[in-house]
C-alpha cells in the first residue's frame, strides 16, 4: 500500500520530448489506468516510476519516499510486461520464485510461496514447465504470479493483455481486477484500449502527446471530456465533433450556413466552439420529436450490429453518426430527424480545445476533474 | 505450398550444384583421400613408386613418445587459447552492451585482429615478446632471466596462447555480442525489478541464454585452435625451445617438409582429422542438448 506522487515529472530523449512535465497524485489502493494512443507517453510513464528509465526533471515519490535516485529493486515496484519478459531457461516455479531467490528466501519457504501463489492463478500442475511449453493466457498468469510473490506496494502493468486473443483478453481483464481488489496494491494499469481503461479504472488519467488531459472516473471521462481530445478518443463510436459559433437567439451556427436551436445556451454569442454530441445520446426518426434539441442529417448508409445499428450521414457538412434502432434499414430522402437533451451536448473552445463549463443551462450533472482541478488539489 | 524451390528438369538443379561439388572435391576430398593413400603407404621422398604398408605408419607415429608428446602440448593449448579468447571476448562484450562510451567504434576495432593473418601478427607478437627488447624485457630487468621463451618451454607456450588469443578474442567478441543484443531488454528488465543487480541479472538471466553461442564458439575455437596454430608457431617458436611448442599441425609439417618423412605426416594428419571430428561429434551429441532451452 502505497501514495504515488508525480510532481513536474517530464521526460525527453535528446530533443525529442516524450513527457511534458506533469503532476498526479494517486492514492493508495487506487487502480489508475493510463489511457492513451501510441506514442503518447503512457509507457514511459510507467518505466520512470519503475525506475527502467532515468527522469529528465521533476520528481517520483511512492510512499511518501522520494525515489529518484534508487534503482528498481528498492522502489518497492513489481511490473507485469507487454509480452510478459518470462525467463525463458527458467521453469515456471523458478520464474515466479526469482525474486525470492534473489532476495536470500530459503528453498523450503520460496517453495511454499510458489506454490500459493500458483494455486490462486490456476497454475499448480504447470509449475514444472518451460514458458515455452505454455499458452499466451498461462504466460500472462506466470508473468501476474511473478508480479504478485513479493507482495509489492505498487503493480505496474504495461499493456499486458495486448498479446491475447478477444475472448481471454476480457478473462484476463476480470482476473486482474479481482486480483487488485483482493491484494489491495496500488495498480498502475497502461493501455491503448478504451474498454479496459472503462472497465478496470478507479481513476482514468487520459494521456495525449505527453500532456495529461484529464484525471477522472471512468464515467466523469466519458460524461464530461475535459478536452475535445478525450472526447474523441473515449466512446466507441467516436463523439461527433463539428464546428460552430454561438449564435445570439440560443443557437449554434455552423459554416455551411446552417444552425442548430440550443435552448439554455449559455457561451458568449460569436465565439468559436466545437459541437460534440454522443452517437449513443441521440434518439431517432420519430422518437427525436419530443427532445428539446432536434436536427436533420443526411443519411448515407447503416451499419447493422445485431442489437443496435450505426446510421452513417453528414450534418452541417461533416461526418456525423447516430446510433439507432437495429431495425432501422434505410432513411428518407429528406434525411433522418435527431434529437437530444441539451445536456448530452458539449462546447468546446476551438481555439484551446478545452470543455466550456456550464455552458448549457441544465440540470445537475456529475462533478468533473479537469487537469486545473488535480493540479490544485496537488499544490 | 512447397517451399523448396523445384525445377522441371532434373539437370538444372544439378547444374547449379556441380560449381561447389567440383570446389569442395578438388580442394577437400580429393587431398584428404590422397593423404589417406600416403599413410598407408611408404612414399619416396623424391618420388617415384612406393610401397603398400598398411597400417604401419599409424602403427609408428602412435608408440612414438615425442608424438605423444605433439599430442598434449596441442591439447593444453587448445584449451587454454579457447578458454583465455572467450573469457576474454565475453568480458568486453559485456561492457560494450551495458553501453560504455566509444562501443560502437568498439565493434568495429574488436574483429580487425581476425582479419590479421597469423604468421604477420606472430611477427609482431615475437617483436614485443622479445626478451631482450620487447615490452616484456623491463620484466627481466626485475627479474633477470624471468621472461626468455627463446629457452623456457611454458615461457614459449604463454607467447604462442597469447598471440592465437589474441586473434580470436575479436572473432568471439561479435558473436558474444550479437548474442547479447539479441536478449530481449525486458529480460533484463524484469530482473531489476525482480531485485537483481547487474551482475545478477548477468549471471541468472543473460549468460544461460548465451549457451548457444558459448558451444558454437566452443567448436569453432578449438576447431581452428588445431588448424589456425600453426603460421604462430611456425614464426614465433618453431616449435622450440626443445619441442615445447611443437603442435600437432606443426609436426606434420616439420615431420612432412623438414623431415621428409611424408607418409608419416599423411599419417598423422589423418589422426589430427579424425581427433578433431571426433571432437566435433562430441560436443554436438553431449553438450548441444544441454543448451537448448526453447
Amino acid at each position: 500500500m502505497a501514495d504515488i506522487s508525480l510532481s513536474r515529472v517530464a521526460k525527453s530523449f535528446g530533443r525529442t520530448t516524450v513527457v511534458r512535465p506533469l503532476d498526479l497524485d494517486i492514492r493508495s489502493g487506487e487502480f489508475i489506468v493510463v489511457l492513451g494512443p501510441s506514442g503518447c507517453g503512457k509507457s514511459t510513464l510507467l518505466r520512470m516510476i519503475a525506475g527502467l528509465e532515468e527522469i529528465s526533471g521533476g520528481s517520483i515519490s511512492i510512499g511518501g519516499r522520494v525515489v529518484d535516485a534508487l534503482e528498481p529493486r528498492e522502489r518497492g515496484c513489481a511490473m507485469v510486461f507487454q509480452n510478459y519478459a518470462l525467463y525463458p531457461h527458467m521453469t515456471v516455479a523458478d520464474n515466479i520464485g526469482y525474486a525470492l531467490k534473489v532476495a536470500g528466501v530459503g528453498r523450503t519457504e520460496r517453495r511454499a510461496r510458489v506454490e500459493a501463489v500458483a494455486a490462486t492463478l490456476g497454475l499448480e500442475g504447470l509449475l514444472d514447465r518451460r514458458p515455452a511449453q505454455l499458452s499466451g493466457g498461462q504466460r500472462q498468469r506466470v508473468a501476474m504470479g511473478r508480479a504478485m510473490i513479493r507482495s509489492p506496494q505498487v503493480f505496474l502493468f504495461d499493456e499486458p493483455l495486448s498479446n491475447l486473443d478477444a475472448k481471454l483478453r476480457v478473462q484476463m481483464r476480470i482476473e486482474i481486477r479481482r486480483l487488485h481488489d483482493r491484494l489491495a496494491a496500488t495498480s498502475i494499469f497502461v493501455t491503448h484500449d478504451q474498454v479496459e481503461a472503462m472497465t478496470l479504472a478507479d481513476r482514468i488519467v487520459v494521456l495525449d502527446a505527453g500532456r495529461i488531459e484529464q484525471v477522472g472516473t471512468p464515467s466523469e471521462v466519458y460524461h464530461r471530456p475535459a478536452t475535445r481530445f478525450v472526447a474523441g478518443f473515449l466512446g466507441s463510436p467516436p463523439m461527433n465533433l463539428i464546428d460552430a459559433t454561438v449564435g445570439s437567439d440560443g443557437t449554434l451556427e455552423f459554416a455551411d450556413g446552417s444552425a442548430l436551436s440550443v435552448p439554455g445556451v449559455r457561451a458568449e454569442p460569436g465565439r468559436a466552439v466545437t459541437l460534440g454530441i454522443r452517437p449513443e445520446a441521440m434518439a431517432v426518426g420519430a422518437m427525436a420529436l419530443d427532445r428539446p434539441v432536434q436536427g436533420r442529417f443526411a443519411l448515407e448508409f447503416v451499419e447493422h450490429l445485431g442489437p443496435t445499428a450505426l446510421a452513417h450521414g453528414r450534418f452541417a457538412d461533416a461526418a456525423f453518426v447516430a446510433q439507432v434502432p437495429g431495425e432501422l434499414r434505410t432513411g428518407a430522402t429528406e434525411g433522418l430527424a435527431f434529437g437530444c437533451d441539451p445536456t448530452a451536448l458539449h462546447l468546446f473552445d476551438r481555439e484551446t480545445g478545452r470543455r466550456i463549463d456550464d455552458a448549457i443551462a441544465a440540470g445537475a450533472a456529475p462533478a468533473t476533474t479537469s487537469v486545473e482541478a488535480a493540479s490544485a488539489e496537488h499544490h | 505450398m512447397e517451399k523448396r524451390t523445384t525445377f522441371r528438369q532434373w539437370w538444372i538443379g544439378v547444374a547449379f550444384a556441380v560449381p561447389q561439388i567440383v570446389l569442395i572435391f578438388t580442394f577437400f576430398y580429393w587431398p584428404a583421400g590422397q593423404a589417406v593413400y600416403w599413410s598407408l603407404t611408404l612414399q619416396q621422398p623424391w618420388g617415384g613408386g612406393n610401397i603398400w604398408v598398411g597400417f604401419d605408419n599409424f602403427r609408428q607415429i602412435l608408440s612414438d613418445p615425442l608424438y605423444w608428446n605433439s599430442v598434449v602440448r596441442s591439447i593444453v593449448f587448445a584449451l587454454v587459447a579457447t578458454g583465455l579468447s572467450m573469457g576474454i571476448a565475453l568480458i568486453l562484450a559485456v561492457f560494450v552492451d551495458r553501453g560504455l562510451t566509444g562501443s560502437r567504434i568498439h565493434r568495429v576495432v574488436m574483429i580487425w585482429p581476425y582479419g590479421i593473418a597469423a604468421p604477420a601478427l606472430a611477427l609482431a607478437f615475437r617483436f614485443m615478446m622479445a626478451p631482450e627488447a620487447g615490452f616484456l624485457s623491463s620484466l627481466n630487468r626485475l627479474w633477470p632471466g624471468l621472461w626468455d621463451p627463446g629457452l623456457d618451454g611454458v615461457d614459449a607456450m604463454i607467447e604462442v596462447i597469447v598471440a592465437f588469443s589474441w586473434k580470436y578474442v575479436g572473432y568471439d567478441f561479435v558473436f558474444f555480442l550479437a548474442a547479447l543484443q539479441g536478449i530481449p531488454r525486458a529480460l533484463s528488465e524484469a530482473a531489476a525489478l525482480d531485485g537483481a543487480g547487474w551482475f545478477r541479472r548477468l549471471r541468472d538471466v543473460q549468460l544461460p541464454l548465451l549457451t548457444p553461442t558459448v558451444f558454437f564458439l566452443l567448436v569453432i575455437d578449438i576447431t581452428e585452435s588445431f588448424q589456425d596454430s600453426f603460421g604462430i608457431v611456425d614464426i614465433m617458436t618453431a616449435g622450440g625451445p626443445a619441442r615445447a611448442t611443437e603442435l600437432m599441425v606443426y609436426k606434420v609439417y616439420f615431420d612432412g617438409f623438414k623431415g621428409f618423412d611424408y607418409s608419416g605426416a599423411a599419417a598423422q594428419s589423418i589422426v589430427l582429422m579424425i581427433l578433431i571430428v571426433a571432437l566435433t561429434i562430441l560436443q554436438f551429441r553431449f553438450i548441444e542438448k544441454r543448451v537448448h532451452y526453447r
